[in-house]
């Protein structure tokens, strides 16, 4: 855990803002606070409201209700000077393809004020962060989707905003580049800067210092990653991997609903095992593999696990359903 | 805030360098079309193919058709003057006639002359014989102009063989009458017919040279299209492209990214405005006789007005494909009512009133006085209000789409 004591207060502050579109309400009454410094997860599957949040604090929609203030500006006002302290990386590339990376970040640092040497000094340290350092000339076609990613995110930092939102940065990246972007997303906070980061992946969620789990315009959780998981996952994970994950699914479904198990709490299926959620994880265990033995099923690897948040995300969404 | 506009327009600048294709379009594609109308319009109407069918075979006859042959204006076809001689059938013959042509060695004629049977003993007798002129009209102004040339040919050969068969009558003579006397005859009847011709002078265009005509019609036409498609398309890569809200994110006014963005789009169409009129001067010899720099300016006020088309497809447009598909739409609008094809003048009088609505029908009023007529701004001041006028409207009208677009994305 990174000290950031030194940064008191919150860069974004979000009071029960509102967004409808016609009849539609993709944002319902959210309300958050993102202290200076983090790095902020917004959490959520495709289409709950996270890109328009995120709208909405940059100022690119009006919210329909409710108040958002960000650097404690109103977004329904977004003063250029308010505007020149954010940087924003956009779901879709939003770089021009057919300059090239210096001519891309040359206009994006113009386009935020900086010229002459302290441009020259920026570019370089962009260059070297995102590894382009000899791809200057190049296209951003001409390169691969981590590089693309990463010159998207040192044009969005170029200036040194105080906050920079990410939408889904790394949708559609393998997980080797993956993995290097949130290292430079850590190195980025490390120099101060406040992240807000959207995505639908439980693994960069896990990297968040905080997050808020939004679901059909609502958020149903938040906290830390290890603060939501505790109260909304107590207990233990009993991972079973079954010889055939549907059967073994119907079986212990069954049992757990006509409360066979002692202390289950929930039975889901994760890939081709199975979790029991349980708050008497030895008792639960017995009862599971007793349970599948009865009905024929084969099985192996028994292990009790702490609880991912993939865990508390699929229980959260099925009690709201 | 000047920096913030610059790095706009470089930023798009820098899109028309990197697209060669486009940039061969805007710096070439403009005044090779120019030269090619120039030089297209600029020749005499002549050498039209033309088939005289000779029913009397005599010596007026064929001197009549030694006099349209010396004429330039006509290209004598015989292979398809004797096909039409052999069919019997005159519809049928007529139709062969005209649409023989292979449109590549042997055009297809514009004209049938058939001289009748009898034409000299008439013609002698005093009477009036009938030279029978039939026109492809599916060739109207080539026709036409040949309809003209071999009237005024036939009147003026008709009335010097009268002339002679009068003067052989009179001094009992056989026809014909000497070689001196027959000179002399013709001598006196084009004197005759020179002094009762109209004195005909031609202001503006001395030559009456179609190329002064139409190649700032086409430079005017250019001017507009260039700087609407450069508009729209700067504006409308940025939408589809996503990199619009992208702009809109970073701290820029919004009249100053379409200032930026005016910059470049006029950059395209103002200097390919500039290498026209010095085409146009150099190459077709089209003056300047107006105030240059009158021209000069209002050349950026009326694009302007363009520029604020261009932007207002883009807004309301999503693709580049489609901002294109409207203009290509707007643009067949535009050039109806710009009176390139068709004189405003010529139109029925709703047409006329509705012309006013197009931009670049001032324009050219306004281009072309400058060039032909050295006309000022006491003339053409109605243009400029109109200009004016839907300057205020187009502009007022994209501003108010940008503001929606930036209050409700989605």
């Amino acid at each position: 855990m990174r000290n950031n004591n030194h940064n008191h207060g919150n860069v974004i502050e979000v009071q029960q803002i509102s967004k409808m579109f016609g009849s539609f309400t993709a944002v319902d009454s959210v309300t958050f606070d993102v202290p200076r410094g983090q790095i902020f997860g917004f959490l959520g599957p495709n289409g709950s409201g996270k890109t328009t949040t995120i709208r909405m604090l940059l100022g690119l929609l009006a919210p329909t209700s409710g108040t958002a203030l960000v650097l404690g500006n109103d977004v329904r006002k977004q003063a250029l000077n308010i505007r020149a302290r954010l940087g924003y990386m956009s779901q879709k590339f939003t770089l021009y393809n057919d300059l090239t990376v210096e001519e891309n970040l040359r206009f994006f640092g113009r386009a935020y004020g900086l010229h002459n040497q302290k441009l020259r000094d920026r570019i370089d340290y962009v260059l070297e962060m995102a590894d382009l350092r000899g791809r200057e000339r190049e296209t951003p076609p001409n390169l691969s989707g981590g590089w693309r990613q990463r010159l998207a995110l040192g044009a969005a930092i170029l200036h040194e905003p105080d906050i920079v939102f990410l939408d889904e940065p790394t949708a559609g990246v393998d997980p080797l580049s993956r993995r290097a972007f949130w290292d430079l997303l850590y190195r980025i906070s490390g120099q101060g800067t406040t992240i807000f980061v959207t995505t639908h992946y439980m693994d960069e969620a896990e990297h968040c210092e905080n997050l808020a789990f939004i679901y059909f315009g609502r958020i149903i959780a938040q906290g830390a990653p290890g603060e939501i998981k505790a109260e909304h996952l107590p207990g233990d994970v009993i991972q079973v991997t079954p010889g055939s994950a549907a059967d073994a699914m119907h079986v212990l479904t069954k049992a757990h609903q006509s409360g066979q198990i002692p202390g289950s709490v929930d039975v889901s299926l994760y890939g081709a095992q199975i979790h029991v959620l349980t708050q008497n994880a030895d008792a639960t265990r017995h009862q599971v593999l007793h349970t599948l033995e009865q009905a024929g099923q084969s099985y192996s690897d028994v292990d009790v696990i702490p609880p991912s948040l993939e865990d508390a995300f699929i229980r959260l969404v099925q009690a709201q359903n | 805030m000047l920096n913030r506009i610059l790095n706009i327009a470089w930023k798009d600048l820098l899109h028309l360098w990197h697209n060669r294709l486009l940039l061969i379009l805007v710096l070439f594609g403009a005044a090779s079309e120019m030269l090619l109308i120039g030089w297209a319009t600029g020749a005499d109407v002549d050498d039209l193919t033309t088939v005289i069918v000779d029913y009397d075979d005599s010596t007026t006859s064929r001197s009549l058709i030694a006099a349209l042959e010396d004429n330039d204006t006509f290209n004598l076809d015989d292979d398809a003057a004797d096909d039409y001689r052999n069919n019997d059938d005159r519809d049928d013959a007529l139709d062969d006639l005209f649409t023989s042509g292979n449109y590549v060695f042997n055009p297809e004629p514009v004209m049938l002359i058939e001289i009748p049977e009898g034409f000299e003993q008439q013609l002698q007798a005093g009477e009036q014989p009938e030279v029978l002129l039939t026109l492809n009209g599916a060739k109207a102004l080539p026709s036409r102009t040949a309809r003209r040339a071999a009237e005024e040919e036939i009147l003026t050969f008709g009335a010097i063989e009268r002339a002679k068969a009068l003067a052989a009558s009179e001094s009992g003579q056989d026809v014909p009458v000497s070689a001196e006397q027959s000179a002399a005859i013709e001598q006196i009847v084009l004197t005759q017919l020179e002094t009762t011709q109209a004195n005909i002078t031609v202001r503006y265009n001395e030559d009456l040279d179609r190329a002064h005509y139409t190649t700032p019609s086409e430079a005017a036409f250019v001017l507009y299209i260039m700087t609407i498609m450069a508009a729209a398309l700067l504006l409308a890569r940025e939408r589809e492209y996503g990199t619009f809200e992208q702009l809109l994110v970073m701290p820029m006014r919004p009249f100053e990214i379409i200032i930026g963005k005016s910059i470049s789009a006029m950059f395209v169409g103002y200097a390919n405005f500039i290498l026209l009129l010095g085409l146009m001067n150099v190459v077709f010899g089209v003056p300047v006789r107006g105030s240059l720099p009158l021209l000069l300016v209002l050349a950026i006020g009326y694009l302007f007005v363009e520029l604020g088309r261009g932007f207002l497809v883009a807004m309301v447009t999503r693709t580049q494909n489609q901002a294109l598909l409207v203009i290509m739409l707007i643009a067949f609008v535009d050039i109806t009512f710009s009176g390139y094809a068709v004189p405003v003048e010529s139109m029925p009088d709703v047409m006329q009133f509705v012309a006013n609505f197009f931009p670049i029908r001032h324009w050219m009023i306004i281009l072309r006085g400058i060039l032909q007529k050295d006309i000022g701004l006491s003339v053409f001041w109605p243009q400029l209000v109109w200009l004016a006028g839907l300057g205020i409207l187009i502009n007022g009208a994209t501003l108010w789409f940008f503001r929606r677009t930036l209050g409700e994305q989605r």
